[in-house]
């Protein structure tokens, strides 16, 4: 039978050109699979995105990029960007500190990287915490070489082996952060400031789980942090140019409205303008929820997996306040690539304050000119504000009320810096924009506009976490949502982890 | 250790206790509905009044054309994007808001009859009550900003260009928001005057409203000022420019005049707004066109589209000094059609690639560097100045 609104044939098809996509797109273009590549927007990238304000370009999402490293020292991704090519495309360059805490009652430290320098630095703030803190960095560089061991066994080792050479990984599966950390310590400041990157998590850390915890932050000590030279927007694009140039094929402004089945296995999928494709295999960097309960057949998915992919809560979205200002970072006294701001010590109001529509408690001011000269025109500062904030949270908010609500909150925020680093900052602003969870909503359709996937909290710690394995044989999903969790790294790796999976299980079928 | 052990066997237990619940049998996608009232993919309108502002500009109102869809909550200060279909040609441009953000049963259009346009004429004389338009959703940057603008603002206007202060204005009187407003209106003629009846009634009611006309070719019997909108008046009008914020809407030569005026008088880049310029009437008389092209010569387009799953490959010819997308638009028979909205390189919902050849760009229009770096192009808002290469498949 031959179909009207049939186009091509491809043996695997990425529905969604965000990171996630990107990754599992120029996996399979690595492996020589003819690939196509569907994006509903017409720019890739997702949220690795930039945007055009008056002169300047604003970094959309991305604050610093783990797991990349250098030649010596190469993270998780080096490899793959290295055979891909990208390092010929664009350059990365290097974050100076890891970050500046500041907190109302004048409290300002700057943390270098390296574990090294980075335990050096915390004793000699917290004198009478030296031996907890030498003892948590231990704990925490053992869970790392364990998780490393259980990577390089490919999910295949046993049980009693890691309990009996990285006893620490097992123990700290399910624990919260706060739990780790109170085996060693219990000062309020201390704990606040080592846990810093708690907003990467989307959770405090009495709720996150210890191993992100402790994997985010000795991965940012070790690997350090870098910034693609033109914003993460060059890095999305580079990635799309090598996938175009090793044979792969996209398409832009193609929404995929369903996927196909036949005989319960995926057949192909469908545009909404009608346009079918067909193939063996998709792989979706589509959020799960969507990509189960909207794109396929309903008959066809399993209930035990439909219960499976409402059991996790859907994490935090984000407020973002993105300013253009009119004099050097010097001037308004900001000195690092990232500070953040916190009203006190108490990390569970501060989450607190994002799960309402008021001015947040915590949140992270990142100056891109420090990492990146050429990021605003000569004399000229980008400012990014962002705190958490749960999307559901918006539901109440009606039309005609909503601009009100942004700039109350985007108000609060600046407010924020200036009452800490920059007692005038608003007195050089040129253009001034935010970001709800509907912004995010909009540009990702992820569920409440959710920017880390599902709640990293224990029962979505990497040993419970959804795999790539979709509802039915044939599909695969390469997200936030699921794999490692959230993050740029994450994300891209666990895009190519979907198609690892992908490509053994056509390699059984024999196809 | 045994007791961190259980943790985790209690962990495992919880969440597959989890996964045993119910499942919402639904799909819910939360933002979908607040997203769709403020930014919906595209808006139809159906003209329910026409009026005759002045001698060359008509006030249209249009409410929206799907009774089930309310027209989206705007910024006053907004435009929207508005296609028109001429002869078989799609094409599309910007008209700033004149109503009043505070009521969304009707938007209003202030359309002036450009004499040599290809659009506004047409809409002038041939558009009727019950007519059909579709639209972008409400755009632009041009709005009152609470987090920076301050509480004194001065409104520069050239012609038509007092349309999306007219509808700011509406907003802060009807609100009664506390804000000092400067308003400096230059026209031809008296009778170019738009709204001077609102104006008046805005000033008598609201004394922190001011309003200044000035007329560059006034007939004789004018009493008010003359000349252009140089910084001396300006500052006449205002005292000081001491924490005001100033936005400026009219025509491209306007800007360029008031630019060096404002600096003239000491004001800051940072505290200066301007609404998008626009296509401009002659590039070649835009700084930075390249001396050495003849205005006169055609290039070759060759596009390639999707068609049935393959690649095609179409070859058009345009002229140097027009906007790509217009040259585009005018093959009817290709049938392309691409989203626009500004005409102006800001919206970038136009954004195409372009495979090979050279385009020239008015220098105001700032694009994203990894556009530049990859190759995509506003259409909207650049000129062919050497043969075409466009991948439309990327589109």
């Amino acid at each position: 039978m031959i179909e009207k609104n049939f186009i091509a044939t491809y043996p695997v098809i990425v529905i969604g050109a965000g990171l996630g996509g990107l990754g599992a797109a120029c996996q399979l273009a690595l492996a020589g699979e003819k690939t196509l590549l569907l994006e509903k927007h017409n720019v890739p990238g997702g949220f690795a995105s930039s945007f055009v304000r008056g002169r300047f370009e604003f970094e959309a999402a991305l604050h610093e990029l783990s797991s990349i490293g250098t030649e010596d020292n190469r993270g998780s991704l080096y490899n793959f960007f290295e055979e891909l090519g990208v390092f010929k495309e664009i350059k990365f360059k290097q974050v100076k500190e890891i970050y500046r805490s500041v907190f109302y009652d004048g409290y300002d430290v700057t943390m270098p990287f390296g574990v090294e320098a980075y335990t050096n630095k915390l004793i000699e703030l917290f004198p009478q915490d030296k031996k907890g803190i030498e003892d948590f960095m231990e704990v925490a560089m053992a869970v790392r070489e364990g998780f490393d061991f259980v990577a390089g066994q490919g999910g295949q080792a046993s049980a009693a082996e890691i309990l009996k050479n990285y006893p620490w990984l097992a123990r700290i599966t399910g624990l919260t952060a706060e739990e780790l950390f109170h085996k060693f310590f219990t000062n309020k400041r201390l704990i606040a400031v080592l846990a810093q990157l708690w907003g990467y998590a989307g959770l405090p850390p009495s709720r996150v789980n210890a191993m992100w915890f402790t994997t985010i932050l000795t991965s940012y000590l070790v690997r350090g942090a870098t910034f693609p030279e033109g914003r993460s927007h060059a890095l999305t694009n580079a990635l799309l140019r090598r996938y175009q140039e090793l044979g792969g094929e996209v398409r832009f402004n193609a929404l995929v409205n369903r996927i196909l089945v036949e005989k319960g296995k995926v057949s192909g999928v469908e545009l909404l303008n009608g346009d079918i494709y067909r193939c063996k295999a998709v792989i979706s960097n589509v959020n799960p929820i969507c990509t189960t309960m909207k794109m396929l057949p309903q008959e066809d998915v399993p209930d035990d997996y439909k219960k499976r992919i409402y059991a996790s809560e859907v994490g935090t979205s984000a407020f973002s306040v993105y300013l253009g200002l009119n004099a050097s970072p010097n001037e308004l006294g900001l000195t690092a690539h990232e500070t953040f701001i916190h009203i006190d010590d108490d990390l569970d109001n501060a989450f607190e304050s994002f799960t309402k529509l008021e001015p947040p408690k915590y949140m992270v001011a990142a100056c891109y000119n420090h990492v990146d000269e050429s990021i605003s025109p000569p004399g000229t500062t980008q400012l990014v504000l962002t705190a958490l904030q749960m999307g559901k949270i918006w539901h109440s908010v009606s039309p005609d009320q909503y601009y009100r609500v942004k700039n109350y909150i985007a108000n609060g925020m600046i407010k924020m810096v200036e009452d800490t680093i920059s007692p005038n900052l608003r007195d050089y602003i040129e253009v001034a924009e935010a970001a709800t969870p509907l912004t995010y909503y909009r540009y990702s359709k992820n569920i409440d506009g959710a920017i880390y996937g599902y709640e990293q909290d224990i029962l979505n710690s990497p040993a419970f976490r959804l795999t790539s394995k979709g509802a039915i044989p044939g599909l695969y999903l390469g997200s936030a949502w699921t794999n490692l969790g959230g993050g740029y790294s994450p994300s891209i790796n666990s895009g190519r982890m979907a198609v690892g999976m992908c490509l053994r299980e056509l390699k059984k079928e024999g196809v | 250790m045994k007791e961190d052990i259980k943790k985790y066997q209690k962990a495992q237990k919880l969440k597959k206790w989890r996964e045993e619940v119910q499942p919402i049998p639904w799909y819910y996608d939360g933002l979908e509905n607040l997203c769709e009232r403020l930014h919906p993919e595209k808006v139809v309108l159906q003209v329910t009044d026409i009026k005759k502002l002045s001698w060359d500009t008509k006030l249209f109102r249009f409410i929206s054309a799907k009774p089930d869809k309310l027209l989206p909550t705007f910024l006053a200060g907004q435009y929207i994007g508005l296609t028109v279909e001429i002869n078989g040609v799609r094409t599309s441009r910007p008209y700033s808001i004149v109503s009043s953000p505070n009521q969304l049963a009707y938007y209003e259009l202030a359309i002036k009859k450009k004499e040599d346009g290809f659009v506004s004429p047409y809409i002038f004389e041939n558009a009727k009550v019950g007519d059909i338009f579709e639209a972008t959703e409400p755009l632009g940057e041009l709005y009152y900003n609470p987090l920076f603008h301050g509480s004194d603002l001065v409104f520069i206007a050239g012609g038509v260009g007092i349309t999306p202060f007219m509808s700011i204005l509406r907003d802060i009187t009807e609100k009664v928001i506390p804000l000092n407003v400067w308003l400096i209106f230059g026209c031809l003629k008296e009778k170019d005057i738009l709204f001077k009846d609102e104006l008046e009634d805005i000033q008598t009611r609201r004394p922190n409203i001011k309003i200044k006309y000035i007329l560059s070719e006034p007939e004789p019997e004018w009493a008010g000022a003359c000349g252009f909108i140089t910084g001396e008046e300006i500052l006449k009008h205002i005292g000081t420019h001491e924490k005001k914020y100033f936005y400026v809407v009219g025509s491209r030569e306007m800007y360029q005049f008031i630019k060096e005026e404002l600096l003239k008088i000491g004001i800051v880049r940072h505290r200066v707004l301007f609404e998008s310029y626009g296509v401009p009437d002659d590039i070649t008389k835009v700084v930075g066109w390249p001396n050495e092209i003849d205005a006169s010569k055609k290039v070759k387009i060759t596009l390639e589209l999707l068609n049935q799953g393959g690649k095609e490959k179409e070859e058009i010819e345009a002229v140097c000094v027009e906007p790509l997308l217009n040259s585009l638009e005018r093959v009817k028979q290709l049938g392309i059609q691409i989203k626009s909205g500004c005409r102006s390189g800001q919206c970038a919902l136009c954004r195409t690639k372009l495979v090979s050849g050279k385009v020239f760009v008015p220098p105001e229009v700032i694009i994203r560097e990894v556009d530049k770096d990859f190759g995509y192009i506003h259409p909207c808002i650049s000129y062919p100045i050497t043969d075409i290469h466009l991948d439309l498949t990327l589109t």
